[in-house]
């Protein structure tokens, strides 16, 4: 019922440095109790964090197997989920950082994710990053943003799921189910976004969704999104890590 | 199937983050002779540094004032690549607490224009060097430095050079000011270029960690 298409890609000025992609994602859709859902997260690991790389990645596979544990429970889903399984995310982070022998804080890591029903979705959010969705409220056929990045931030001053007010900062959201999704780290944020106007640039998304919406398999197109995030064009303009996770809701409705 | 799938992708255009920074510069008398020269020197290292990095020229805004006799703005914010280093002259005595409150006053300025504008900006700069000890009142200064710090609305950096009044630094620099060796102001202003190129290069979302100066060949003493 979803395609789903996802890659992280290093930055060029992480490649320079020798660094390794420190973002990660995960994501599955799954059919619990009859009702289609899907489960995605993406994670932005901090750049001064020794082994952030590894914290994005406990968040993010944390936060999936939580949510799908909520969901074959058939718990309503709640604020009040969504911050049990940035918890459980938190904690696996926490295990990680404890089998590495490491504080947790060098396995900081921003974190995104959503769940997505047939008719309602949930979003969360700590950190810097983007959630964009397309569909599901009537008559609104934008590319929209579920959380603002908040004016007046510092740009090198975001929120860490890691950080002991990481529950504080969390962003909640409730909205009906999107046909398009998109979950981005800030390496993407000035490509897709115009910060000053508040508005989504809605020729960045288009193209990639008709893509996908053509592709018959969508891993016939990974190869290509990770030579697009790449991609000249893109590193002239951020030399950031970059994830971009796509799903499109595919025959249902 | 078509050769570049996401040729068509075009990109959302937005201006520059912005990391500004104002030089708070000692030119009291006691800076004549080999200091003064030295500084001058380190000041045009910087500039050439950072307009050496395409991106940090850009993104690194430079405003610079001096305290000697009088407190003077020197040069207000602009792109560190169009900076233009002056040749300062030492006179006078050394109103510092004046020109601190000036400087904190236009980091505020400037990130009120960026706001009005839809710049995103990183957290500002304050760097002082001094040779000497405020001749002015600095109390009052002291208390918003560390109003500011705490509610990190800038980073504070304070250098003594040989001569500099360590305990008065250190009760208006939360960070513990650092001591220049000898006149290695070259060294002091590379160090200062490279950490905010790598701040201007800086992801959105986090602290870069700066290169330790007081490391065994770095320019400043503990």
């Amino acid at each position: 019922m979803w395609k789903l298409l996802r890659a992280s890609v290093p930055g060029s000025s992480h490649a320079k440095a020798g660094t390794q992609c420190q973002d990660s994602h995960a994501g599955t859709a799954t059919k619990p109790h009859g009702e289609h859902f899907l489960v995605v997260a993406c994670a932005d690991g901090a750049g001064s964090a020794a082994r952030s790389e590894e914290g994005a990645a406990a968040a993010t596979a944390g936060f999936v197997s939580a949510a799908c544990g909520f969901l074959d429970a058939q718990a309503d889903l709640t604020r009040e989920s969504l911050v049990d399984c940035f918890r459980a995310a938190r904690k696996s982070v926490e295990e990680r950082a404890a089998k590495l022998d490491v504080p947790a804080r060098e396995l900081a890591c921003t974190l995104l994710a959503a769940i997505v029903g047939e008719k309602e979705a949930w979003f969360a959010q700590v950190g810097d990053g983007l959630i964009v969705v397309r569909g599901g409220v009537r008559g609104n056929e934008e590319y929209l943003p579920v959380f603002w990045p908040r004016v007046g931030d510092y740009l090198n001053d975001s929120d860490f799921l890691t950080d002991d007010t990481y529950e504080k900062q969390l962003q909640f959201a409730q909205r009906p189910a999107p046909r398009e999704l998109a979950l981005s780290t800030d390496g993407l944020q000035m490509l897709m976004a115009n910060i000053s106007a508040r508005t989504i640039h809605q020729g960045f998304f288009s193209p990639i969704f008709s893509q996908l919406k053509q592709a018959q398999e969508p891993d016939e197109l990974l190869v290509p999104l990770s030579e697009f995030l790449s991609s000249a064009a893109v590193n002239e303009r951020t030399d950031d890590d970059k994830t971009l996770l796509l799903a499109l809701r595919d025959g249902l409705r | 199937m078509d050769q570049m799938p996401f040729g068509g992708v075009s990109f959302a255009e937005n201006p520059d983050p912005r990391c500004h920074c104002v030089l708070l510069l000692d030119t009291s008398r006691s800076m004549e002779g080999a200091p003064i020269a030295a500084l001058n020197a380190g000041i045009k290292t910087y500039k050439d540094e950072l307009a050496a990095d395409s991106l940090a020229a850009k993104r690194v805004e430079v405003a610079l004032v001096t305290f000697g006799g009088e407190i003077t703005l020197v040069s207000d914010f602009g792109a560190a690549g169009e900076f233009r280093p002056p040749l300062l002259q030492p006179t006078g005595d050394t109103p510092m607490g004046g020109a601190i409150a000036k400087a904190l006053e236009m980091l505020q300025a400037r990130k009120q224009l960026y706001k009005q504008n839809g710049v995103q900006f990183y957290r500002p700069w304050l760097f002082l060097i001094t040779d000497g000890a405020p001749t002015d009142e600095w109390a009052a200064v002291a208390e918003k430095v560390k109003e500011g710090e705490a509610a990190r609305a800038f980073a504070f950096f304070a250098v003594g050079v040989s001569g500099a009044d360590f305990d008065i630094l250190k009760q208006i620099s939360v960070r513990e000011p650092l001591k220049l060796d000898g006149l290695r102001f070259r060294d002091l202003f590379v160090w200062l270029s490279n950490s905010q190129r790598a701040v201007s290069h800086s992801k959105a979302g986090e602290e870069t960690p700066l290169e330790n100066p007081t490391k065994p060949d770095g320019w400043a003493k503990v």
